[in-house]
Protein backbone atom coordinates (compact mmCIF):
# COMPACT_ATOMS: atom_id res chain seq x y z
CA UNK A 1 0.00 0.00 0.00
CA UNK A 2 2.73 2.16 1.24
CA UNK A 3 4.34 1.72 -2.63
CA UNK A 4 0.83 2.36 -4.30
CA UNK A 5 0.62 5.84 -2.71
CA UNK A 6 4.23 6.63 -3.32
CA UNK A 7 3.85 5.66 -6.70
CA UNK A 8 0.82 8.05 -7.09
CA UNK A 9 2.84 10.82 -5.50
CA UNK A 10 5.77 10.27 -7.97
CA UNK A 11 3.28 9.93 -11.18
CA UNK A 12 1.45 13.52 -10.25
CA UNK A 13 4.52 15.17 -10.35
CA UNK A 14 6.15 14.11 -12.95
CA UNK A 15 3.16 15.40 -15.25
CA UNK A 16 2.36 18.20 -12.74
CA UNK A 17 3.56 21.55 -14.53
CA UNK A 18 3.80 23.30 -11.40
CA UNK A 19 6.23 20.70 -10.39
CA UNK A 20 8.37 21.00 -13.64
CA UNK A 21 8.43 24.79 -12.92
CA UNK A 22 10.23 24.17 -9.55
CA UNK A 23 12.65 21.34 -11.19
CA UNK A 24 13.47 23.62 -13.90
CA UNK A 25 14.39 26.40 -11.30
CA UNK A 26 16.03 24.29 -9.04
CA UNK A 27 18.58 22.64 -11.80
CA UNK A 28 18.90 26.02 -13.35
CA UNK A 29 20.01 27.42 -9.99
CA UNK A 30 22.09 24.38 -9.28
CA UNK A 31 23.37 24.50 -12.67
CA UNK A 32 24.30 28.70 -12.37
CA UNK A 33 25.85 27.60 -8.49
CA UNK A 34 27.93 25.05 -9.81
CA UNK A 35 29.53 27.49 -12.65
CA UNK A 36 30.17 30.06 -10.18
CA UNK A 37 31.51 27.66 -7.55
CA UNK A 38 33.57 26.04 -10.38
CA UNK A 39 34.71 29.82 -11.83
CA UNK A 40 35.91 30.98 -8.19
CA UNK A 41 37.73 28.08 -7.73
CA UNK A 42 39.13 27.65 -10.67
CA UNK A 43 39.97 31.81 -10.52
CA UNK A 44 41.43 31.15 -7.56
CA UNK A 45 43.99 28.76 -8.67
CA UNK A 46 44.63 29.94 -11.70
CA UNK A 47 48.12 29.03 -13.75
CA UNK A 48 48.08 26.29 -11.65
CA UNK A 49 48.81 22.89 -12.72
CA UNK A 50 47.21 20.87 -9.62
CA UNK A 51 45.16 22.97 -8.28
CA UNK A 52 45.30 20.74 -4.85
CA UNK A 53 49.17 20.77 -5.11
CA UNK A 54 48.60 24.63 -5.10
CA UNK A 55 47.00 24.66 -1.70
CA UNK A 56 43.50 25.03 -2.70
CA UNK A 57 41.72 21.23 -1.48
CA UNK A 58 39.27 20.42 -3.84
CA UNK A 59 37.25 19.48 -0.65
CA UNK A 60 36.81 23.05 1.13
CA UNK A 61 37.56 24.69 -2.33
CA UNK A 62 34.76 22.88 -4.33
CA UNK A 63 32.79 20.18 -2.88
CA UNK A 64 31.68 21.87 0.53
CA UNK A 65 30.31 24.84 -1.18
CA UNK A 66 28.49 22.86 -3.64
CA UNK A 67 27.24 20.89 -0.85
CA UNK A 68 25.82 24.39 1.08
CA UNK A 69 24.60 25.51 -1.98
CA UNK A 70 22.51 22.19 -2.93
CA UNK A 71 21.57 22.19 1.24
CA UNK A 72 19.95 25.90 0.40
CA UNK A 73 18.37 24.96 -2.59
CA UNK A 74 16.17 21.84 -0.97
CA UNK A 75 15.67 24.76 2.41
CA UNK A 76 14.15 26.89 -0.26
CA UNK A 77 12.49 24.43 -2.87
CA UNK A 78 11.24 22.08 -0.21
CA UNK A 79 8.04 23.72 1.30
CA UNK A 80 6.76 24.06 -2.70
CA UNK A 81 6.91 20.26 -3.28
CA UNK A 82 5.61 19.43 0.25
CA UNK A 83 2.99 22.00 0.85
CA UNK A 84 0.48 20.17 -1.46
CA UNK A 85 0.89 16.11 0.49
CA UNK A 86 -2.13 16.37 2.40
CA UNK A 87 -3.44 19.92 2.35
CA UNK A 88 -4.11 19.11 -1.10
CA UNK A 89 -6.26 15.79 -0.01
CA UNK A 90 -8.10 17.70 2.58
CA UNK A 91 -9.19 20.95 0.76
CA UNK A 92 -10.22 18.34 -2.52
CA UNK A 93 -11.97 16.08 -0.55
CA UNK A 94 -9.94 12.51 -2.09
CA UNK A 95 -9.05 11.97 1.74
CA UNK A 96 -12.09 10.11 2.46
CA UNK A 97 -10.82 7.91 -0.56
CA UNK A 98 -8.05 7.16 1.52
CA UNK A 99 -9.62 6.93 5.36
CA UNK A 100 -12.27 4.41 3.70
CA UNK A 101 -9.33 2.16 2.17
CA UNK A 102 -8.03 -0.95 3.54
CA UNK A 103 -5.14 1.52 4.16
CA UNK A 104 -3.56 2.60 7.48
CA UNK A 105 -3.28 5.99 8.25
CA UNK A 106 0.76 5.33 8.95
CA UNK A 107 0.71 3.92 5.10
CA UNK A 108 -0.58 7.22 4.10
CA UNK A 109 1.72 8.85 5.83
CA UNK A 110 4.52 7.27 4.41
CA UNK A 111 3.53 6.64 1.26
CA UNK A 112 3.14 10.15 0.59
CA UNK A 113 6.87 10.89 2.14
CA UNK A 114 8.38 8.24 -0.21
CA UNK A 115 7.03 9.68 -2.86
CA UNK A 116 8.26 13.06 -2.24
CA UNK A 117 11.12 11.98 -1.32
CA UNK A 118 11.52 9.46 -4.00
CA UNK A 119 10.95 12.84 -6.28
CA UNK A 120 13.74 15.45 -4.28
CA UNK A 121 15.80 12.37 -4.94
CA UNK A 122 15.55 12.13 -8.76
CA UNK A 123 16.34 16.20 -8.08
CA UNK A 124 19.20 15.77 -6.27
CA UNK A 125 21.17 12.85 -7.69
CA UNK A 126 19.72 12.86 -11.42
CA UNK A 127 19.08 16.27 -12.04
CA UNK A 128 22.06 17.27 -10.25
CA UNK A 129 24.35 14.66 -10.89
CA UNK A 130 25.90 17.11 -13.11
CA UNK A 131 28.62 18.40 -11.14
CA UNK A 132 29.90 15.14 -10.00
CA UNK A 133 30.20 13.88 -12.98
CA UNK A 134 32.15 17.03 -14.49
CA UNK A 135 34.23 16.05 -11.09
CA UNK A 136 35.04 12.77 -11.74
CA UNK A 137 35.88 13.01 -15.75
CA UNK A 138 37.70 16.50 -15.73
CA UNK A 139 39.29 15.85 -12.08
CA UNK A 140 40.51 13.31 -9.45
CA UNK A 141 38.52 14.06 -6.66
CA UNK A 142 38.23 12.73 -3.58
CA UNK A 143 34.92 10.15 -3.92
CA UNK A 144 34.41 9.28 -0.26
CA UNK A 145 33.70 13.08 0.92
CA UNK A 146 31.48 13.02 -2.36
CA UNK A 147 29.63 10.00 -1.12
CA UNK A 148 29.50 11.40 2.24
CA UNK A 149 28.21 15.02 0.88
CA UNK A 150 25.34 12.56 -0.90
CA UNK A 151 24.21 10.78 2.06
CA UNK A 152 23.82 14.38 3.81
CA UNK A 153 21.63 16.17 1.21
CA UNK A 154 19.77 12.70 1.39
CA UNK A 155 19.29 12.85 4.73
CA UNK A 156 18.11 16.64 5.28
CA UNK A 157 15.78 16.07 2.14
CA UNK A 158 14.34 13.49 4.78
CA UNK A 159 14.01 15.58 7.87
CA UNK A 160 12.85 18.72 5.51
CA UNK A 161 10.03 16.64 3.74
CA UNK A 162 9.00 14.76 6.79
CA UNK A 163 8.71 18.45 8.50
CA UNK A 164 6.64 19.68 4.98
CA UNK A 165 4.59 16.60 5.55
CA UNK A 166 3.28 17.46 8.95
CA UNK A 167 2.85 21.55 8.18
CA UNK A 168 0.66 20.00 5.20
CA UNK A 169 -1.38 17.53 7.71
CA UNK A 170 -1.73 20.81 10.22
CA UNK A 171 -3.43 22.83 7.60
CA UNK A 172 -6.07 22.66 5.13
CA UNK A 173 -4.40 25.30 2.99
CA UNK A 174 -1.15 24.60 1.03
CA UNK A 175 0.20 28.58 1.15
CA UNK A 176 0.43 28.10 5.12
CA UNK A 177 1.91 24.97 4.86
CA UNK A 178 4.80 26.14 2.53
CA UNK A 179 4.93 29.32 4.50
CA UNK A 180 5.27 26.97 8.27
CA UNK A 181 7.47 24.72 6.36
CA UNK A 182 9.59 28.22 5.26
CA UNK A 183 9.66 29.56 8.78
CA UNK A 184 10.31 26.12 10.49
CA UNK A 185 12.68 24.95 8.51
CA UNK A 186 14.89 28.95 8.37
CA UNK A 187 14.20 29.11 12.15
CA UNK A 188 16.21 25.44 12.27
CA UNK A 189 18.94 26.26 10.15
CA UNK A 190 19.65 29.76 11.62
CA UNK A 191 19.66 28.77 15.36
CA UNK A 192 23.12 27.92 14.48
CA UNK A 193 24.30 31.36 14.99
CA UNK A 194 23.66 31.28 18.88
CA UNK A 195 26.16 28.13 18.92
CA UNK A 196 29.01 31.08 19.47
CA UNK A 197 27.49 32.14 22.43
CA UNK A 198 27.48 30.92 26.30
CA UNK A 199 24.81 29.18 28.39
CA UNK A 200 21.56 27.47 27.12
CA UNK A 201 21.71 29.22 24.04
CA UNK A 202 24.78 28.39 22.66
CA UNK A 203 23.33 24.77 23.75
CA UNK A 204 20.36 25.19 21.92
CA UNK A 205 22.40 26.58 19.10
CA UNK A 206 24.62 23.20 19.21
CA UNK A 207 21.90 20.83 19.59
CA UNK A 208 19.12 22.16 17.57
CA UNK A 209 20.17 23.80 14.23
CA UNK A 210 19.91 21.77 11.50
CA UNK A 211 22.75 24.09 9.87
CA UNK A 212 25.08 22.55 12.71
CA UNK A 213 23.74 18.70 11.83
CA UNK A 214 24.44 18.84 8.37
CA UNK A 215 27.67 21.06 7.37
CA UNK A 216 30.02 18.05 8.66
CA UNK A 217 28.65 15.89 5.73
CA UNK A 218 29.93 19.00 3.39
CA UNK A 219 33.32 17.92 5.01
CA UNK A 220 33.11 14.47 4.13
CA UNK A 221 32.46 13.67 7.44
CA UNK A 222 29.40 11.45 8.52
CA UNK A 223 28.91 11.65 12.08
CA UNK A 224 26.91 9.46 13.92
CA UNK A 225 25.15 11.77 16.08
CA UNK A 226 24.35 13.56 13.11
CA UNK A 227 22.87 11.05 11.50
CA UNK A 228 20.80 10.11 14.46
CA UNK A 229 19.84 13.07 14.86
CA UNK A 230 18.24 14.23 11.61
CA UNK A 231 16.71 10.79 11.38
CA UNK A 232 15.22 11.17 14.50
CA UNK A 233 13.69 14.81 13.38
CA UNK A 234 12.56 12.79 10.49
CA UNK A 235 10.74 9.98 12.50
CA UNK A 236 9.48 12.76 14.96
CA UNK A 237 7.83 15.07 12.37
CA UNK A 238 6.54 11.76 10.86
CA UNK A 239 4.78 10.41 14.07
CA UNK A 240 3.29 13.95 14.38
CA UNK A 241 1.87 14.04 10.94
CA UNK A 242 0.62 9.96 11.14
CA UNK A 243 -1.14 11.43 14.59
CA UNK A 244 -2.67 14.60 13.33
CA UNK A 245 -4.09 12.75 10.21
CA UNK A 246 -5.40 9.63 13.00
CA UNK A 247 -7.08 12.52 14.95
CA UNK A 248 -9.23 13.71 11.70
CA UNK A 249 -11.48 10.66 12.28
CA UNK A 250 -12.04 11.99 16.20
CA UNK A 251 -12.78 15.96 15.14
CA UNK B 1 -24.73 -6.81 6.72
CA UNK B 2 -24.24 -4.09 8.47
CA UNK B 3 -25.00 -3.86 12.30
CA UNK B 4 -25.10 -0.83 14.00
CA UNK B 5 -25.49 -0.25 17.61
CA UNK B 6 -26.22 2.18 20.08
CA UNK B 7 -24.04 4.76 17.86
CA UNK B 8 -23.63 8.09 19.37
CA UNK B 9 -21.11 10.87 17.51
CA UNK B 10 -20.76 14.20 19.17
CA UNK B 11 -19.23 17.41 17.86
CA UNK B 12 -18.16 18.94 21.24
CA UNK B 13 -21.69 19.73 23.10
CA UNK B 14 -23.74 18.94 19.62
CA UNK B 15 -24.70 15.63 19.65
CA UNK B 16 -24.71 14.55 15.63
CA UNK B 17 -26.05 11.21 15.68
CA UNK B 18 -27.71 10.20 19.34
CA UNK B 19 -28.34 6.33 20.04
CA UNK B 20 -28.90 4.72 16.62
CA UNK B 21 -29.75 1.11 16.31
CA UNK B 22 -29.52 -0.16 12.23
CA UNK B 23 -29.71 -3.38 10.72
CA UNK B 24 -29.59 -3.93 7.30
CA UNK B 25 -29.58 -7.26 5.41
CA UNK B 26 -27.88 -8.79 3.11
CA UNK B 27 -28.40 -7.69 -1.10
CA UNK B 28 -31.26 -5.19 0.90
CA UNK B 29 -31.10 -1.51 -0.24
CA UNK B 30 -31.32 0.61 2.82
CA UNK B 31 -31.89 4.53 2.54
CA UNK B 32 -31.43 6.95 5.54
CA UNK B 33 -33.71 9.86 4.81
CA UNK B 34 -34.03 12.96 6.82
CA UNK B 35 -33.50 16.65 6.44
CA UNK B 36 -30.16 18.88 6.47
CA UNK B 37 -28.57 18.31 9.75
CA UNK B 38 -30.29 15.16 10.63
CA UNK B 39 -27.50 12.70 11.11
CA UNK B 40 -27.66 10.97 7.74
CA UNK B 41 -23.46 11.99 6.63
CA UNK B 42 -22.02 11.44 10.04
CA UNK B 43 -23.71 7.92 10.30
CA UNK B 44 -22.54 6.91 6.58
CA UNK B 45 -18.73 8.66 7.31
CA UNK B 46 -18.84 6.50 10.43
CA UNK B 47 -19.87 3.25 8.62
CA UNK B 48 -17.31 3.71 6.25
CA UNK B 49 -14.26 4.33 8.57
CA UNK B 50 -13.83 7.70 7.86
CA UNK B 51 -14.80 9.08 11.36
CA UNK B 52 -14.82 7.84 14.59
CA UNK B 53 -17.85 7.04 16.93
CA UNK B 54 -18.05 8.80 20.24
CA UNK B 55 -19.53 5.28 21.62
CA UNK B 56 -21.35 2.25 20.00
CA UNK B 57 -20.41 -0.57 17.58
CA UNK B 58 -20.47 -1.02 13.44
CA UNK B 59 -20.23 -4.54 12.30
CA UNK B 60 -19.62 -4.36 8.44
CA UNK B 61 -20.12 -8.04 6.50
CA UNK B 62 -18.97 -9.61 10.07
CA UNK B 63 -16.29 -7.43 11.02
CA UNK B 64 -16.29 -4.74 13.70
CA UNK B 65 -14.99 -1.57 12.26
CA UNK B 66 -13.21 -0.73 15.16
CA UNK B 67 -11.15 -4.16 15.91
CA UNK B 68 -11.05 -5.33 12.71
CA UNK B 69 -11.22 -1.93 10.62
CA UNK B 70 -9.06 -3.15 7.93
CA UNK B 71 -11.18 -6.20 6.76
CA UNK B 72 -14.45 -3.78 7.24
CA UNK B 73 -13.27 -1.35 5.39
CA UNK B 74 -12.10 -3.79 2.68
CA UNK B 75 -15.90 -5.11 2.49
CA UNK B 76 -16.89 -1.45 1.19
CA UNK B 77 -17.10 1.33 -1.15
CA UNK B 78 -17.76 4.90 -0.70
CA UNK B 79 -19.26 7.59 -2.73
CA UNK B 80 -19.12 10.72 -0.48
CA UNK B 81 -21.98 13.91 -1.08
CA UNK B 82 -18.38 15.24 -2.91
CA UNK B 83 -17.02 12.28 -4.48
CA UNK B 84 -13.03 12.13 -3.90
CA UNK B 85 -11.39 12.58 -7.51
CA UNK B 86 -8.09 13.73 -8.24
CA UNK B 87 -8.35 16.43 -11.24
CA UNK B 88 -4.97 15.48 -12.33
CA UNK B 89 -5.58 11.56 -13.37
CA UNK B 90 -7.40 10.07 -16.06
CA UNK B 91 -10.45 8.30 -15.20
CA UNK B 92 -8.94 4.87 -16.07
CA UNK B 93 -5.52 5.76 -14.09
CA UNK B 94 -7.62 6.66 -11.65
CA UNK B 95 -9.28 3.61 -11.08
CA UNK B 96 -6.22 1.85 -10.93
CA UNK B 97 -5.56 3.58 -8.12
CA UNK B 98 -8.43 3.21 -6.33
CA UNK B 99 -8.29 -0.99 -7.14
CA UNK B 100 -4.81 -0.66 -5.61
CA UNK B 101 -5.63 0.91 -2.58
CA UNK B 102 -8.38 -1.74 -2.56
CA UNK B 103 -6.25 -4.44 -2.61
CA UNK B 104 -7.47 -5.78 -5.84
CA UNK B 105 -4.90 -8.32 -6.74
CA UNK B 106 -2.76 -7.23 -9.80
CA UNK B 107 -3.69 -10.05 -12.00
CA UNK B 108 -7.60 -8.62 -11.68
CA UNK B 109 -6.78 -5.37 -11.51
CA UNK B 110 -7.42 -4.40 -15.28
CA UNK B 111 -10.16 -6.78 -15.59
CA UNK B 112 -12.12 -4.53 -12.40
CA UNK B 113 -11.43 -1.21 -13.96
CA UNK B 114 -12.34 -1.90 -17.27
CA UNK B 115 -15.85 -3.83 -15.19
CA UNK B 116 -16.20 -0.45 -13.34
CA UNK B 117 -16.07 1.42 -16.42
CA UNK B 118 -18.69 -0.48 -18.18
CA UNK B 119 -20.43 -0.61 -15.41
CA UNK B 120 -21.43 3.41 -15.02
CA UNK B 121 -20.54 3.67 -18.72
CA UNK B 122 -17.20 5.61 -18.77
CA UNK B 123 -15.76 3.81 -21.37
CA UNK B 124 -15.66 6.66 -23.93
CA UNK B 125 -14.17 8.80 -21.74
CA UNK B 126 -11.48 6.45 -19.71
CA UNK B 127 -8.41 8.56 -20.41
CA UNK B 128 -9.83 11.85 -20.51
CA UNK B 129 -8.83 13.67 -17.05
CA UNK B 130 -10.81 13.79 -14.75
CA UNK B 131 -10.94 17.62 -14.19
CA UNK B 132 -12.37 17.98 -17.59
CA UNK B 133 -15.09 16.35 -17.06
CA UNK B 134 -18.95 16.90 -16.39
CA UNK B 135 -20.36 16.53 -13.05
CA UNK B 136 -22.79 13.61 -14.69
CA UNK B 137 -19.39 11.96 -15.40
CA UNK B 138 -17.46 12.88 -11.93
CA UNK B 139 -20.31 11.47 -10.25
CA UNK B 140 -19.89 8.39 -12.72
CA UNK B 141 -16.45 8.06 -11.93
CA UNK B 142 -17.43 8.38 -7.56
CA UNK B 143 -19.47 5.63 -8.03
CA UNK B 144 -16.96 3.70 -10.28
CA UNK B 145 -14.14 3.93 -7.53
CA UNK B 146 -16.62 2.97 -4.91
CA UNK B 147 -17.43 -0.31 -6.83
CA UNK B 148 -14.00 -1.00 -8.49
CA UNK B 149 -13.27 -4.21 -5.95
CA UNK B 150 -16.75 -5.22 -6.22
CA UNK B 151 -17.52 -4.78 -2.58
CA UNK B 152 -20.18 -6.30 -0.25
CA UNK B 153 -21.25 -3.34 1.04
CA UNK B 154 -22.14 0.08 -0.67
CA UNK B 155 -22.06 3.66 1.23
CA UNK B 156 -23.63 6.29 -1.16
CA UNK B 157 -23.67 9.95 0.28
CA UNK B 158 -26.46 11.49 -1.61
CA UNK B 159 -25.81 10.25 -4.58
CA UNK B 160 -27.96 12.46 -7.34
CA UNK B 161 -27.34 15.67 -5.01
CA UNK B 162 -26.69 18.40 -7.60
CA UNK B 163 -27.59 16.22 -11.02
CA UNK B 164 -30.00 17.76 -13.38
CA UNK B 165 -33.09 15.82 -13.87
CA UNK B 166 -31.47 13.47 -16.73
CA UNK B 167 -27.94 12.88 -14.69
CA UNK B 168 -30.67 12.01 -11.47
CA UNK B 169 -32.26 9.73 -13.50
CA UNK B 170 -28.74 7.70 -15.02
CA UNK B 171 -27.83 7.47 -11.37
CA UNK B 172 -30.87 6.14 -10.09
CA UNK B 173 -30.79 3.55 -12.66
CA UNK B 174 -27.13 2.30 -11.86
CA UNK B 175 -27.79 2.23 -8.41
CA UNK B 176 -30.49 -0.27 -9.34
CA UNK B 177 -28.16 -2.45 -11.41
CA UNK B 178 -26.19 -3.09 -8.38
CA UNK B 179 -29.29 -3.77 -6.33
CA UNK B 180 -28.87 -7.32 -4.85
CA UNK B 181 -24.76 -7.81 -6.02
CA UNK B 182 -24.06 -5.38 -3.13
CA UNK B 183 -25.75 -4.17 0.25
CA UNK B 184 -26.39 -0.67 -0.59
CA UNK B 185 -26.71 1.94 2.22
CA UNK B 186 -27.40 5.58 0.47
CA UNK B 187 -28.43 8.59 1.83
CA UNK B 188 -31.27 11.23 0.78
CA UNK B 189 -33.32 13.99 1.74
CA UNK B 190 -35.91 13.46 -0.44
CA UNK B 191 -38.52 10.87 -0.04
CA UNK B 192 -39.54 10.09 -3.18
CA UNK B 193 -36.08 9.29 -4.56
CA UNK B 194 -36.19 7.30 -0.75
CA UNK B 195 -39.38 5.52 -1.07
CA UNK B 196 -38.89 4.62 -5.11
CA UNK B 197 -34.87 3.06 -4.90
CA UNK B 198 -34.80 1.50 -1.70
CA UNK B 199 -36.53 -1.22 -0.15
CA UNK B 200 -36.23 -0.11 3.33
CA UNK B 201 -35.90 3.59 4.49
CA UNK B 202 -35.02 4.83 8.13
CA UNK B 203 -36.18 8.29 8.90
CA UNK B 204 -33.76 10.05 11.09
CA UNK B 205 -34.38 13.40 12.52
CA UNK B 206 -31.62 15.10 15.53
CA UNK B 207 -29.79 12.36 15.26
CA UNK B 208 -32.07 9.72 16.40
CA UNK B 209 -34.09 7.01 14.54
CA UNK B 210 -37.95 8.15 13.59
CA UNK B 211 -38.90 5.17 12.06
CA UNK B 212 -37.27 2.12 9.77
CA UNK B 213 -39.54 -0.11 7.16
CA UNK B 214 -41.15 -0.46 4.10
CA UNK B 215 -43.17 2.63 2.96
CA UNK B 216 -46.22 0.75 4.40
CA UNK B 217 -44.31 -0.02 7.67
CA UNK B 218 -43.21 3.72 7.90
CA UNK B 219 -47.19 4.79 7.15
CA UNK B 220 -47.78 3.07 10.26
CA UNK B 221 -45.04 3.68 12.28
CA UNK B 222 -45.87 7.86 11.50
CA UNK B 223 -49.33 7.57 12.38
CA UNK B 224 -49.22 8.81 15.50
CA UNK B 225 -50.83 11.43 16.13
CA UNK B 226 -51.49 11.62 12.94
CA UNK B 227 -55.39 11.50 10.86
CA UNK B 228 -57.40 8.75 9.39
CA UNK B 229 -60.43 9.22 7.19
CA UNK B 230 -63.06 6.69 7.58
CA UNK B 231 -65.96 6.23 4.48
CA UNK B 232 -69.16 4.65 6.06
CA UNK B 233 -72.47 3.40 4.66
CA UNK B 234 -74.06 3.25 8.03
CA UNK B 235 -75.17 6.72 10.10
CA UNK B 236 -71.90 9.01 10.40
CA UNK B 237 -72.78 10.67 13.64
CA UNK B 238 -73.48 7.34 15.50
CA UNK B 239 -70.25 5.83 14.13
CA UNK B 240 -68.44 9.16 14.69
CA UNK B 241 -70.12 8.70 18.85
CA UNK B 242 -68.75 5.05 18.55
CA UNK B 243 -65.31 6.11 17.38
CA UNK B 244 -64.71 8.60 20.24
CA UNK B 245 -64.78 6.84 22.79
CA UNK B 246 -61.61 4.93 21.82
CA UNK B 247 -59.01 5.46 23.63
CA UNK B 248 -57.01 5.77 20.78
CA UNK B 249 -58.72 8.32 19.48
CA UNK B 250 -57.91 12.14 20.14
CA UNK B 251 -60.88 13.79 18.27
CA UNK B 252 -63.28 13.34 15.55
CA UNK B 253 -64.49 15.20 12.52
CA UNK B 254 -67.36 14.88 11.28
CA UNK B 255 -67.73 15.47 7.62
CA UNK B 256 -70.75 15.52 4.94
CA UNK B 257 -69.30 12.34 3.97
CA UNK B 258 -66.64 10.83 5.77
CA UNK B 259 -65.29 10.92 9.42
CA UNK B 260 -61.42 11.86 9.96
CA UNK B 261 -60.05 10.84 13.11
CA UNK B 262 -56.72 11.75 15.14
CA UNK B 263 -55.07 9.30 16.81
CA UNK B 264 -53.04 9.47 19.41
CA UNK B 265 -51.44 6.01 19.02
CA UNK B 266 -50.03 5.07 15.39
CA UNK B 267 -49.87 1.30 15.37
CA UNK B 268 -51.24 -1.33 13.35
CA UNK B 269 -53.45 -2.27 16.75
CA UNK B 270 -54.80 1.31 17.08
CA UNK B 271 -56.04 0.91 13.04
CA UNK B 272 -57.27 -2.59 13.82
CA UNK B 273 -59.73 -1.19 16.46
CA UNK B 274 -60.75 1.65 14.71
CA UNK B 275 -61.35 -0.48 11.94
CA UNK B 276 -63.26 -3.02 13.72
CA UNK B 277 -65.55 -0.26 15.10
CA UNK B 278 -66.71 0.89 11.69
CA UNK B 279 -66.97 -2.17 10.56
CA UNK B 280 -70.25 -2.40 12.53
CA UNK B 281 -71.50 1.00 10.53
CA UNK B 282 -70.61 -0.43 7.22
CA UNK B 283 -67.18 0.36 6.47
CA UNK B 284 -66.43 0.78 2.80
CA UNK B 285 -62.63 2.66 3.17
CA UNK B 286 -59.91 3.32 6.02
CA UNK B 287 -56.64 5.57 4.62
CA UNK B 288 -54.26 8.26 6.41
CA UNK B 289 -55.63 11.45 5.56
CA UNK B 290 -52.37 12.61 4.77
CA UNK B 291 -49.59 11.55 2.48
CA UNK B 292 -46.53 10.31 3.27
CA UNK B 293 -44.60 13.54 2.37
CA UNK B 294 -46.83 14.88 5.18
CA UNK B 295 -46.08 12.14 7.08
CA UNK B 296 -42.64 12.33 6.70
CA UNK B 297 -42.34 16.46 7.58
CA UNK B 298 -44.50 16.15 10.34
CA UNK B 299 -42.47 13.02 12.11
CA UNK B 300 -38.80 15.08 11.30
CA UNK B 301 -40.18 18.54 12.71
CA UNK B 302 -43.65 17.89 15.04
CA UNK B 303 -43.70 21.82 15.22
Amino acid sequence: MIWHIARRELLVRLRSPFAWVVAGTWLAVQGLMFTLILGLYLQAGSGAADLEQEGLPLLSGLIEPLYSAQSLLLLLFMPLLSMSLLAAEQRGGTLSLLLSSPVSTLEVVLGKWLGLLGYVSCLLFVGGALAPITLVVFGDPPLAPMAGAALGLLLLAAALSALGLLASALSGSQLVAAVVTWTTSLGLWLLAVLEAGDGPFAALGRHGSLLVHTRSFGRGLVDGTDVTWLIAFAFVALLAAWQRLESWRWR
Amino acid sequence: MIEVQDLVRRYGDLVAVDGLNLSVRRGEVMGLLGPNGAGKTTTLRILCGCLGPSSGSVQIAGFDLATESRQARASLGYLPEQPPLYDDMSVAEFLDYAARLRAVARAERADAVERAMERTGLLEVRHRLIGQLSKGFRQRVGLAQALVHRPAVLVLDEPTSGLDPAQMASMRELIADLRGESTIVLSTHLLSEATSMCDRVTILAGGRRVATGTEEELRAQLLDGQRVRIEITGELAACSEALGKLEAVRSVDLGDRAITLTLTQGTPDTLAAVNSVAAAFGLVSSRPADGLEELFLRAVDPQ
